[in-house]
């Protein structure tokens, strides 16, 4: 809780400073927005590594209200007690995000928004080396167990984001993710689902942290 | 730059959401049996068996006692995982006889600390000789996280 607060504080402080950044200006600027999602770096220093890279475009398509698509990738390997575990895939989302500023105070295109995702992954995911325990019969073993999955789930998000540069913005985001499927793999219940995260838990929170670049086609 | 330091900042404060499962439990599969017998009255009830023996046929393997000369009402009895058929031959000394029972199987894992288990589920369910007057299923579901009061065939002496 301590670390979300912490979020909620940089980013205000953020959006306080902006102004000093760089002059007023009334001149407004639209066009596709194209982010790149830094949080999956993270992954590379937790254990299990976890590798991933995603990518977002969202465009102003009314006032306050964009349509956001995600697309991303993520995959890791890990071994536990002697079984190698292995998950990997792509994964879309849609959705939408509403800005609550007001359009009078935005000469520069700072968002506090809330809004929706609707998130899909088709992955597969592989366990190897696998021992049924049998004290009195014999232990039972398989060489691997694999199974290709599509995961469903919702998530409901809050972000922030600030232009800290003509059409250049960073922007953050909470996201909380209620997985509709939990039950995709009654044998094996993945560790990973790209895009959502662990398989064994039905909510879980995430985060997104973007640079992102607006691609200036309309001027108004 | 006080972006970059503010993002490192940001990134630092990332929530570190490991779970850890704690295996405490065993990871086999037991059958459940209790032991009944039809009373004169028609009714059926439990029934205690005194000096009881009970083994696995196991292939290629010397017998092993699951129960050795015991009084019981009834018996946990763990099914094999390499086959699809697991035999039991149980005795009180006097008599003799011989549960033949038919399974499939699926690996499945129980959690991630725990590791594999096997669900069971039996499809059919015999006795060899005439000690054992019927065999009645309750629950042919069995895996390894055993409910502590399952009870999956009643076996009528």
């Amino acid at each position: 809780m301590r670390s979300i607060s912490g979020y909620i504080f940089s980013g205000l402080l953020l959006l306080c400073l902006l102004p000093s950044v760089y002059g007023q200006d009334t001149l407004r600027t639209y066009g596709p927005r194209i982010g790149i999602n830094l949080a999956p770096f993270v992954g590379f220093f937790t254990d299990p590594q976890v590798l991933g890279a995603e990518a977002s475009l969202d465009f102003e398509l009314f006032p306050n209200l964009y349509p956001v698509f995600e697309l991303g990738y993520s995959s890791m390997a890990d071994s536990i007690d002697e079984v190698s575990y292995h998950s990997g895939g792509g994964y879309a989302r849609l959705g939408i995000d509403y800005n609550f500023l007001d359009l009078k105070d935005r000469s520069q295109h700072h968002a506090i928004t809330a809004g929706f995702r609707y998130g899909s992954s088709i992955f597969s995911h592989r366990a190897e080396n696998i021992t049924v325990e049998s004290d009195y019969w014999g232990d039972y073993f398989i060489d691997s167990y694999e199974n290709t999955l599509n995961g469903h789930w919702i998530e409901l998000v809050g972000g922030i984001t600030a232009e800290v540069a003509k059409n250049f913005f960073i922007g953050w985001s909470v996201r909380y993710k209620i997985l509709l499927n939990p039950d995709m793999d009654p044998q094996m219940v993945p560790l990973l689902i790209p895009g959502y995260g662990d398989g064994s838990l039905n909510r879980v929170f995430g985060f997104s942290y973007s640079v992102l670049y607006k691609i200036p086609i309309i001027k108004k | 730059m006080k972006y970059v330091v503010l993002l490192l900042t940001l990134l630092l404060l990332l929530p570190s959401c490991a779970t850890q499962d704690v295996c405490d439990d065993d990871n086999q599969s037991y059958m459940v049996t209790k032991f009944k017998t039809i009373e004169d009255d028609g009714l059926i009830g439990d029934t205690i068996l005194s000096g009881m023996t009970i083994y696995g046929i196991r292939e290629g393997k010397a017998d092993s006692l699951i129960y050795d000369s015991i009084s019981m009402s009834k018996a946990v009895l763990p099914l094999d995982p390499n086959n699809d058929i697991t035999r039991f031959v149980l005795s009180n000394g006097i008599s003799m006889d011989t549960v033949i029972l038919t399974h499939s199987s699926e690996v499945y894992l129980i959690n991630y600390t725990c590791g594999f288990g096997s669900r069971f589920s039996l499809e059919q369910y015999t006795s060899a000789w005439d000690w054992i007057l019927e065999l009645e299923l309750r629950e042919g579901k069995i895996d390894a996280e055993l409910d502590t009061d399952e009870e999956h065939l009643w076996i009528y002496f």
